[in-house]
């Protein structure tokens, strides 16, 4: 077992894990965070995505030793004071989610995706969440709110 | 048992206990492929050590000889990497087509090459490319054509107490092309056959090409260069029959295998077709990192 | 995108896009899924595996296991009862005791602080097997020389009346209309296929999970878990653990995706078994390679299709034989016969005087197979609209045409109903031609066009809803039934923002516990808008009379003269005074008078409104390795009130894709009973890269049975897709593909084969 010092969503974090304890394992059974989705394990389907110094990765294939020093940002994060941000206000509208359950990586993914592209096209969009699957929504509401968000963007 | 990880300070610490603990210390590279087998118990190590401190494996320098890559550099730094877009363009074309943008965030090349999985993307890019690679030991640093580097199903040449430190690609030729065509079930897969060709062109009318090089990925246990096929090609004008020929003799260099999603016969007949159609990409102007920002 | 519609009488709420009522928590990572509930203490459970298809257990030694650091319990079948469990037919071990019958059987569990501990003390349980012979092919396991998987059938509860004689099979359903002998002989040319389809998984992202809590005081079994039938599901658990229903409560969950997929008792049993032991809660949570290994996934089948047609186009006979690969238990399935409610439709939506339908349940020594959207019929329509362009094909007729000289029409009947009204068949043919310019539209080479059909009725089933007026002022609707995705809350909420003229922001919905109500069917067969929707909608009429009642009181006015709108309650004889719902609530409470209403709505009987819908796929075909390109996919639909438009079509595009990975890239691929695809990046699951353009056409009726006269579209959207693409591979390339999923390989061997 090791102590391990993460800053989640601005706010710093100690917590005792096994030295080579997941990313994924941290967040939701470590700090109670369960945001973050456990899905595949195995890095496919995109459920467990959060952000790794603005960059979107699995954090089922994160080992969460490796994020110390650095910032991690989950869904949890997204609102402000209790109030949606832009993005998950236009999922909402848009029904880009079902079930839910991809809604917090999806999420995670467009926000790496739109801060680095404010703009992207649809083909952009489509290469920023090829690691996030939905089986529910046919992706097309996903499109229709990323692509809304571009256009307000400022 | 719990497993340890350590996190060295200097290459020369990690290369110390890759001494002590041989096989039962793993490199941890990206983590993309080596944490999921860990989940799956297909691996069962003491040690896990972590390469992310280590500045040694790191960076990517055009240098006069060719291009330097350090084993740790991400996918995602390949393709957006100018001295990989200007020096070794199917590199950046074959990264980008690895798995998803998570995979390609984290995922190294020194992991991929290691990892030897096949089907994998970067493999017959780099044999393409002539590319080696260099390994490090505490007894010295010895240098390995891609070539002889993929020995078997999963394995390598990594020795149990080495490291993949960097992987080199030579200057290409002048007036060099190159294209990296694959075809999969669906675009973030693994390859059901990849081809990835560098080439000289010479002449129109017929083209003929030298300095030719056909890397072969997921149609073998290992990713191969197409040797004969290129001695059948190198020099001589490409008009259909020599690329038919040539196809046809690199398809039986493989040795392909069947699976859930391919059967061996389909990855031979796949073998042909790319080859044209790389040949015919390289010759044309190579496929273009198709990449928007991401 | 959808049309704009037509005829839709003016409603405030209803038919107004609303985003989902619970989709805040979900977009806030707030929303609690099963596996996110923890309490403190809880530990996990694993559980071990059979590695043969068919083999009896000689012998079991946990020892190593037991004395394995941090392991907690580990259970066999000798520390549980002896219970077969099942949705209806009870056949199924919770741990198996001297046979295994398929790979991924479960054999014993172990509990474990650590995940990793009790996943590792579980490979150290012994277990000695001995093979038997198994069989993986039902057309196999029917035959005199198969094992029998199941000697003791008959004892089996729950087992359908319909008995045959056939080996291994538990269920034979049938269906006739007409005389089909006779059909044929009037026939002037018949056709006789094969089809085969494959086994595919539901893909929810979230896997199946448990969590059983025991309240040391009061022995209340709490249950959180990701099913959608949670009281069927504590009645089974009552009868798996032999303790009183009574003693247990299913505290409903949100739930990552259903699809049909989450119904049955999976871990649950054992949940309970080790929390019992350990005085602990226990959670367990299918890792993804069980989920594809040994969860419930969709049958796979053997289809025989038969047709008998005029030259002129016009069926005269259809028989369908359907083998369904059932796996070694029939434990999975729901409905009464054990059997798959689509095979009925089975001969598509054509008016046929003659039609005859065998679908036989099979055992094999597979994982056993349940229900997945239009269960049934996603199988047998890709074979039964596949060969009516075959039939197309042979006349030289347009598969247009043909489908259009068989439309069912208004009162004719079809094996499930004696006949429907409002037919909007042909309707939805022409306006598929339409948008697609179907006749006249050119295609480059290796470019193809395909369409399919089908036709679905909503779900039957009993529903409870309970509504208040809360102390705040807002209505509350109380419901067990789990919104999977699906959207049905929201709707739930329109429909009373609509009926009492109140904003919708005003109309909240909770999800409450078994402890709400005795019974009801729970979510899925297409039943929640129009079973729950019928019953909320009784309770709306009761708690609005009570609120007028109360209104009245206050306004001084009687009852009949009280006006609701947007929220406030006045009477036009009390001029100038008004009463919001909230000051309602307070009069209320000071006199200590609960406004509440309760109801219970149940629906026995298919309703004659049916709905119609189409595809039409345009495919390109890369000859030389035989990939297909999805350039389009159409989607036809007949509707009538769309309730949540941005719902709806959140509906069928979601179906459309399912169908699309079901076609093209979905399998289950068995080794011999093996599921050889163990994770999500061998299981090819259609992702952003894979959505082709897709345009929604409505096709608008008056008449649906649902509350505001709605019509049924979550499973509508899914069984015409894969028959569509056949189609159009044919019509691109001339290659018939007969066997799903169609891959480049395929196709590309089937034009070589035509060289």
């Amino acid at each position: 077992m090791a102590k391990l010092k993460l800053q989640v969503n601005g706010e710093s974090h100690e917590l005792e894990a096994s030295e080579t304890a997941l990313l994924l394992d941290a967040l939701r059974e470590g700090l109670g965070m369960t945001g973050t989705k456990r899905g595949c394990e195995t890095s496919h389907c995109g459920a467990c995505t959060v952000l790794l110094d603005g960059m979107a990765v699995h954090s089922c294939v994160v080992l969460a030793a490796r994020c110390e020093g650095k910032e991690i940002a989950t869904v949890e994060g997204l609102a402000q004071d209790g109030e949606l941000n832009e993005l998950q206000r236009l999922f909402l509208k848009h029904g880009a989610l079902q079930c839910g359950y991809c809604t917090p990586g999806m999420l995670m993914a467009a926000t790496a995706l739109l801060r680095r592209n404010p703009k992207p096209t649809l083909e952009e969009i489509k290469v920023g969440l090829d690691g996030n699957l939905c089986r529910c929504t046919g992706y097309t509401g996903i499109f229709e709110a990323i692509q809304a968000c571009a256009v307000g963007a400022k | 048992m719990e497993i340890k990880l350590f996190r060295p300070h200097s290459l020369e610490e990690a290369l110390s206990q890759r001494a002590q603990y041989g096989k039962d210390a793993l490199p941890l590279a990206g983590g993309q492929s080596l944490l999921v087998m860990l989940r799956n118990k297909l691996i069962d190590p003491q040690v896990l050590l972590d390469l992310e401190p280590l500045g040694e494996l790191r960076g990517l320098q055009a240098r006069a000889n060719g291009v330097s890559i350090g084993a740790m550099t991400t996918f995602f730094d390949l393709l957006y990497s100018s001295d990989v877009q200007n020096a070794a363009p199917i590199l950046a074309q074959a990264a980008a087509k690895v798995g998803s943008t998570a995979i390609r965030n984290l995922g190294t090349i020194g992991g991929n090459l290691c990892h030897n999985e096949p089907g994998a993307d970067l493999p017959p890019a780099l044999l393409a490319l002539n590319a080696s690679v260099e390994l490090r030991s505490r007894k010295g640093t010895r240098k390995v054509p891609l070539t002889e580097f993929f020995r078997g199903y999963f394995e390598t040449a990594v020795e149990a107490e080495e490291i993949l430190s960097r992987v080199e690609i030579p200057t290409l030729p002048k007036g060099a092309r190159g294209a990296y065509i694959k075809h999969a079930i669906t675009p973030e897969d693994l390859a059901i056959a990849g081809v990835a060709v560098v080439l000289v062109p010479d002449g129109k009318n017929p083209v003929s090409a030298s300095e030719l090089r056909i890397g072969l990925g997921g149609v073998a246990p290992v990713p191969l260069r197409a040797l004969k096929a290129e001695a059948a090609l190198n020099g001589t004008a490409l008009t259909d029959e020599a690329i038919g020929a040539a196809a046809e003799i690199a398809a039986s260099e493989a040795e392909p295998m069947s699976d859930p999603h391919a059967s061996a016969e389909y990855r031979r007949k796949m073998i042909k077709v790319l080859m044209r159609r790389a040949l015919a990409a390289a010759i044309e102007g190579g496929e273009r990192n198709g990449h928007g920002k991401a | 995108m959808a049309n704009k519609k037509a005829n839709q009488p003016s409603y405030s709420y209803i038919g107004k896009s609303a985003p989902k009522i619970e989709g805040e928590k979900k977009v806030t990572g707030q929303a609690l899924y099963t596996a996110d509930h923890v309490l403190p203490g809880t530990v996990w459970g694993k559980v071990l595996r059979s590695p043969y298809p068919h083999a009896r257990i000689t012998r079991v030694n946990t020892d190593r296991a037991r004395a394995h650091d941090g392991v907690l319990a580990v259970l066999t079948a000798a520390d549980i009862p002896d219970v077969l469990t099942g949705r209806r037919l009870r056949d199924m071990p919770m741990l198996a005791n001297d046979r295994v019958r398929f790979i991924g059987e479960k054999v014993a569990v172990v509990a474990a602080a650590e995940r990793d501990v009790a996943e590792e003390a579980a490979q150290l349980i012994e277990v000695e097997y001995q093979p038997l012979t198994p069989v993986f092919d039902p057309l196999a396991a029917i035959t005199e020389g198969a094992p029998e998987l199941h000697e003791r059938l008959a004892d089996y509860q729950g087992l359908p009346k319909i008995g045959t004689p056939l080996k291994n099979t538990y269920s034979h359903e049938e269906w006739l209309l007409g005389d089909v002998e006779r059909g044929f002989c009037e026939a002037e040319r018949i056709f006789e296929d094969r089809f085969s389809t494959q086994h595919v998984h539901q893909s929810y992202l979230e896997p199946h999970s448990s969590v059983v809590s025991i309240d040391r005081d009061t022995g209340i079994i709490h249950v959180w878990v990701s099913n959608k039938v949670p009281y069927n599901t504590k009645n089974s658990l009552a009868d798996a653990i032999g303790i009183p229903a009574e003693r247990i409560v299913i505290h409903v969950s949100t739930i990552g995706g259903d699809f049909g997929g989450k119904g049955a008792l999976m871990d649950l049993p054992l949940c309970y078994f080790l929390s019992q032991r350990l005085n602990r809660p226990v959670r367990m949570v299918m890792n993804y390679t069980e989920e594809l290994t040994a969860a419930n996934p969709r049958h796979a089948a053997q289809i025989v299709v038969k047709t008998g047609v005029k030259k002129d186009g016009r069926i005269t006979a259809r028989q369908i034989k359907v083998y369904w690969n059932g796996g070694a238990y029939g434990a999975m399935k729901p409905i009464p016969t054990v059997n798959l409610p689509g095979a009925v439709k089975a001969a598509g939506a054509y008016a046929i005087r003659n039609v005859r339908i065998d679908s036989y349940a099979i055992y094999t020594n597979s994982v056993p197979c349940g229900h997945f959207r239009s269960p049934g019929l996603v199988q047998l329509a890709f074979a039964s609209e596949s060969q009516i362009d075959m039939i197309a094909t042979a006349l030289k007729i347009n598969p247009l045409e043909l489908r259009l000289r068989n439309a069912l029409t208004d009162g004719f009947p079809t094996p499930d109903v004696k006949g429907m009204i409002d037919v909007k068949c042909k309707e939805v043919l022409e306006a598929a031609a339409q948008a697609t310019n179907w006749n006249k539209k050119k295609l480059p080479t290796h470019v193809g066009r395909g369409m399919a059909l089908s036709y679905r009725h909503v779900g039957l089933g009993e529903a409870n809803a309970r509504m208040r007026l809360n102390p705040d002022g807002k209505i509350s609707i109380l419901t067990t039934y789990a919104d999977t995705g699906t959207g049905a809350h929201t709707i739930l909420c329109q429909m009373v923002a609509e009926v009492l003229d109140v904003p919708l922001d005003q109309v909240g919905l909770e999800v409450g516990t078994t402890d709400a109500f005795r019974s009801e069917s729970g979510t899925g067969a297409s039943r929640v808008t129009f079973v729950l929707g019928q019953a909320v909608l009784k309770a709306t009429a009761q708690l609005k009379s009570l609120l007028c009642e109360q209104a009245a009181e206050m306004l001084g006015a009687s009852s009949d003269q009280i006006i609701i709108k947007k929220g406030r309650l006045s009477a036009p004889r009390a001029a100038g005074r008004s009463l919001t719902l909230a000051g309602l609530a307070e009069a209320a409470a000071a006199k200590s008078l609960n406004l509440q209403s309760e109801s219970y709505h149940a629906e026995h009987e298919t309703p004659p409104e049916g709905v119609f819908a189409a595809c039409v796929a345009e495919v390109g075909i890369d000859v030389s390795t035989g990939q297909v390109m999805l350039r389009k996919l159409d989607t036809i639909h007949d509707v009538a009130t769309i309730l949540n438009p941005v719902g709806h079509q959140g509906q069928i595009d979601g179906g459309i894709l399912q169908g699309v990975g079901y076609g093209l890239m979905e399998e289950l691929a068995m080794e011999d009973g093996r599921v050889a695809t163990t994770n999500l990046g061998e299981y090819k699951v259609p992702n952003i890269r894979d959505v082709p353009p897709l345009k929604t056409t409505l096709v608008h009726s008056h008449e649906g049975a649902s509350p505001f006269q709605s019509k049924e579209i979550g499973e509508s959207a899914i069984s015409q897709v894969a028959p569509a693409i056949a189609n159009a591979i044919y019509d691109a390339v001339g290659v018939r593909i007969k066997e799903l999923p169609i891959t480049a390989e395929k196709i590309y061997r089937a034009l070589k084969e035509m060289k």
